[in-house]
């Protein structure tokens, strides 16, 4: 078997002690990254490419991997802990991550994250190494009508997302959108609503607005509140580990996520963030008790870590494949390789299989460190949680204050958190949940842009909608999900008829 | 005519003005058609249904709310100008004073907004959190951080 | 609260073991910078107008880290992206003129952005310039069984079906989108130009065959060249890429007056003394002839520059030129 053989090769190079201890390096190193709000694993990687220019070009990959996904955990951590969601794919862990850790069970949550990711990592690796050419071509059956289609479909799920009122989500998620439309127009290129300031040409960041409405909003909300009736965090703090239930509950959104998070993963662009918004949706559509969710449900947890860390690796597919990066850090790695004289394309397989396998292996083996080093923090994270809310928040400013400034080296991000800030405590205020924002936010331009090429591509032909198979089955899985929200009667009988089955 | 829900009514409007105010810029830039939207076409439409969905969440609020008329409540105005202003402070003096003197005297301005407020908490944890930061973005990470004052 | 700390010492000890080349040198850096007043008694900050990653900021990394060890002091990589460059050499023109900080500036920040958006500074009068470090030809490619053999067979396609010959770029102002504005007006005919908002969609797009060509920088498409994943149809400038001798240039194919690429240069703000400005130059000519440079840089598709300043001085303003006439015969405009 080809397969084995390969993977023969790649662990043979990933298993060597130096191999392995950059594989570590990467984790611990991206693990701390990750906790830091805002700073991202861009940043990390771009300030050690120098130092990695001494180092065997595998090795260097390996490390850079693992500071990668490294970072995705340790961003995972920071949106259970202190609702502070460091990139798109956590927004949906801290939903209910961030509930289960007000109720004193942040370690079940931390838990569930970790394995569920190891999970859906050692998956997501054999997927990779088993079946890389073939989601190729997933990637590229995915034109602008499909794309679209696929954006629409999160988009309704986003609704899904919401708890409370449906035309309140409505409103967030159209508002998220038009908050999409400043920047540049890409067909045109027109600058949208940037009042001549050239920091608004390329849209706001979003961890600008997911630290203002969520982390800031949420303080000040707190703040509010007066000190005896304000429990931020119940004080007595229940099992570390989940109960047999909770694996129960857990397992089964897990290996939906997984599934979800593969396959949407190859896509370039929001592929691994769709992925997590998505398995929430449907974990929240197929429990019998959908009002948890929001309120510390563990499948909320489970399902979309899982799709979240798939799609980490899935992602890889197309640079491994094609040497095409389908985000910032894939771009770093490339120009790594590229300086360290290693032709990146779809030669790399061939011409250096070592390098190739080697960096798959890595991967499973970069997940299963990741574990073994969080597992133990677990507790001592939770142990912060136990810090006085006074001491707590401002430590939670001061670095998330930090972290904005170096998303760009730019004070403008910095002034743009604080009008965020005000905003999310508003949202707060009035009873609007920011999920639905953020999603809104992110799919808006995407979807814009592809609509607007298919239209182009299709010389203003809107059928090609419909007319192509994925698209069409997108779309009308998209209108199915509408119906279901609008009759929420029709939902209703129908999960009680589930549960009179059983 | 009485408020069943002070909150809805306030944020229905909000969002009516919000809405508006985009789709009113919009009409800055070429509309296009259905055939080839333009750049305006996108947020002119979108402004508008955020408008509609604004007067439903408005005109709900007139209808049904809960017992007590889902008042706002009081405003933490302390804690949102602490909380806003220390952002905004950090992110004015950082180029400016450098990282040394702006980011203990941030720390101790957000510290204020909490009510159980003491200068030698505030101090102590602004003492803290300095070193700590300085180690991690600093000297661990050299992240492009400027320290000093700029006219040193 | 205890073990919080010592945990974080833990891994602080951790990330110190694996940066104690940078961490070290870049405190030592910071307090013998008074020692000296010979240039430069500093780290040098060396500002790439685009986010990490990509061949811009990774040309900047490379070329800042051989010019670092020949200088003997410290290059800061500054990313400051944004506004199609506009952001980072803003910055730049702005700074001090002492030679501390720098720009990669190029196509972008030098030519073809300052006219399509509004620059509070201008692309030659506010620059020092010190050297152009590589050119990025313009390679038409296409998917691999796809009916375009030459670009004759472009051309002919295009006339047959005025606009439905689709070319994509990696978004308005681009060298893509700007090879494809004046090849189509060079050639007479009507293509339909398809942008993309950055990123790689449009590489993917080309190869799922919904694109036709794509007139792209040979920095993005020779590895995708090599592996076969696109075929080339003819390339820019005065000759043949070593790389694929068998790929005719635009001139041979009857367009001698095709000249779209990317240039790569560094640039002082204006009034930095000459005398900074030649030792940085002579340092760029020094490591743009070692032989590991040479061969980086044609890894990615770039054409090795000169590194001289005179130059640098005479090629960007005739790229100003040019796009300026290209900008208002093309009617492209950003209002």
């Amino acid at each position: 078997m080809d397969l084995f053989h390969n993977l023969y090769i790649g662990f043979q190079t990933a298993l060597t002690f130096a191999n392995l201890w950059y594989a570590f390096m990467g984790c611990v190193l991206g693990t701390l990254i990750g906790v830091l709000p805002g700073l991202g694993p861009i940043a990390t990687i771009a300030m050690l490419l120098p130092t990695m220019y001494s180092l065997q070009p595998t090795s260097a990959l390996i490390m850079l991997a693992g500071i990668y996904y490294g970072a995705q955990y340790g961003g995972s951590t920071t949106a259970i802990l202190i609702n502070v969601p460091g990139e798109a794919s956590s927004v949906v862990t801290a939903l209910d991550g961030y509930q289960m850790a007000r109720k004193g069970r942040a370690g079940t949550a931390l838990a569930t994250s970790a394995l569920g990711s190891f999970f859906a990592g050692t998956v997501g690796t054999l997927v990779v190494a088993a079946f890389a050419p073939a989601l190729t071509s997933l990637a590229f059956e995915f034109g602008a009508p499909e794309y679209f289609a696929l954006m629409f479909l999160g988009l309704i799920g986003a609704v899904v997302l919401a708890s409370g009122s449906l035309v309140k989500a409505l409103a967030m998620v159209v508002l998220g959108l038009l908050l999409g439309q400043i920047n540049t127009d890409v067909q045109t290129a027109v600058p949208r609503f940037s009042f001549n300031i050239p920091e608004l040409m390329d849209g706001i960041n979003f961890v600008v607005i997911a630290m203002g409405v969520f982390s800031f909003g949420e303080i000040i909300a707190n703040l509010g509140k007066s000190a005896e009736h304000r429990e931020v965090f119940v004080k007595k703090v229940t099992g570390l580990w989940p109960t047999k239930k909770d694996f129960k509950d857990a397992s089964p959104a897990a290996v939906r996520g997984t599934l979800l998070g593969c396959l949407l993963g190859v896509l370039p662009g929001a592929g691994p963030m769709l992925a997590s918004f998505t398995s929430y949706a449907v974990e929240k559509k197929l429990s019998k008790h959908p009002e948890e969710f929001g309120k510390g449900a563990i499948q909320g947890v489970a399902a979309p870590e899982a799709a979240n860390n798939a799609g980490a690796q899935t992602s890889f597919i197309p640079m491994l494949t094609l040497g095409i990066p389908t985000s910032a850090v894939m771009a770093l790695m490339i120009g790594a390789m590229t300086i360290m004289g290693i032709q990146p394309g779809p030669t790399v397989m061939t011409s250096n299989p070592t390098l190739f396998w080697g960096l798959i292996c890595s991967m499973w083996v970069g997940n299963f460190m990741l574990v073994i080093l969080n597992l133990p923090l677990i507790g001592i994270w939770v142990k912060l949680l136990t810090v006085p809310y006074r001491f707590l928040f401002p430590a939670i400013m001061a670095f998330c204050a930090i972290g904005v400034y170096t998303l760009s080296n730019n004070t403008f991000d910095v002034y743009c958190a604080a009008a965020f800030a005000v905003f999310g405590f508003l949202t707060h205020k009035f009873g609007f949940e920011a999920a639905p924002l953020i999603l809104g936010f992110i799919l808006g331009p995407m979807m814009e842009e592809n609509l607007r090429r298919a239209l182009l591509m299709a010389r203003g032909d809107w059928s090609v909608f419909v007319t192509r198979p994925i698209s069409a089955v997108m779309l009308l899985l998209a209108l199915v999900m509408m119906i279901v929200i609008a009759l929420p009667s029709i939902s209703k009988k129908r999960q009680e008829a589930f549960v009179d089955e059983e | 005519m009485k408020i069943k829900s002070q909150r809805d009514f306030v944020s229905g409007i909000m969002l009516i003005v919000i809405g508006l105010a985009f789709a009113i810029g919009a009409t800055n830039y070429s509309f296009g058609s259905n055939i080839r939207p333009g750049p305006g076409y996108f947020p002119f439409g979108l402004g508008i249904i955020l408008a509609i969905l604004g007067g439903v969440v408005f005109f709900r609020s007139l209808r049904s709310g809960p017992e007590n008329g889902d008042p706002i409540g009081r405003m933490p105005w302390r804690a949102l100008f602490c909380v806003v202003g220390s952002i905004v402070f950090f992110g004015f003096c950082l180029p400016r004073l450098g990282f040394i003197i702006s980011f203990p005297i941030m720390i101790v301005f957000t510290s204020m907004a909490g009510q159980e407020f003491t200068w030698r908490d505030a101090l102590l944890n602004a003492v803290i959190l300095t070193v700590m930061s300085y180690l991690i973005f600093i000297a661990g990470l050299s992240l492009n951080i400027p320290l000093w004052p700029a006219f040193l | 609260m205890k073990a919080v700390t010592s945990l974080q010492s833990s891994q602080r000890r951790n990330v110190a073991k694996m940066l104690l080349v940078a961490g070290i040198a870049s405190i030592g850096c910071m307090f013998s910078a008074n020692a000296a007043d010979v240039y430069p008694s500093k780290p040098i900050t060396l500002v790439v107008p685009y986010p990490a990653g990509g061949a811009n900021d990774m040309l900047g990394r490379l070329i800042g880290q051989k010019m670092s060890e020949g200088l003997k002091q410290q290059i800061i990589i500054d990313n400051r992206p944004g506004a199609g460059t506009l952001i980072g050499a803003t910055v730049v023109a702005k700074a001090p003129a002492d030679g501390y900080t720098l720009l990669v500036g190029g196509f972008a920040s030098n030519s073809v952005s300052p006219l399509l958006f509004k620059a509070e500074y201008d692309p030659i009068k506010d620059f020092e310039p010190i050297g152009m470090f590589g050119t990025a030809p313009t390679v038409l490619i296409t998917y691999p069984n796809s009916p375009y053999k030459t670009i004759k067979d472009v051309v002919d396609a295009a006339k047959k079906k005025p606009g439905e010959v689709m070319y994509g770029s990696s978004g308005n102002g681009s060298p893509l989108h700007m090879s494809g504005e004046m090849f189509t007006s060079q050639a007479g005919v009507n293509m339909t130009h398809v942008p993309y908002k950055g990123g790689s969609a449009h590489i993917l797009d080309l190869i799922g065959g919904r694109l036709d060509v794509i007139f792209d920088t040979s920095t993005n498409s020779t590895p995708l060249i090599k592996g076969g994943k696109v075929r080339p149809i003819a390339v820019s400038g005065p000759s043949r890429l070593p790389d694929f001798p068998n790929v005719p240039t635009f001139a041979e194919s009857g367009y001698p007056n095709f000249a779209v690429n990317g240039w790569y240069a560094l640039y002082a703000p204006a009034k930095t003394p000459k005398d900074i400005t030649n030792r940085l130059s002579a340092e760029l000519q020094k490591v743009l002839k070692m032989p590991d440079v040479i061969e980086k840089l044609r890894g990615v598709g770039v054409t090795p520059g000169t590194g001289e300043a005179p130059e640098l001085a005479k090629y960007a303003p005739s790229e100003l030129e040019k796009y300026r006439k290209l900008i208002k015969d093309a009617n492209i405009k950003a209002d």
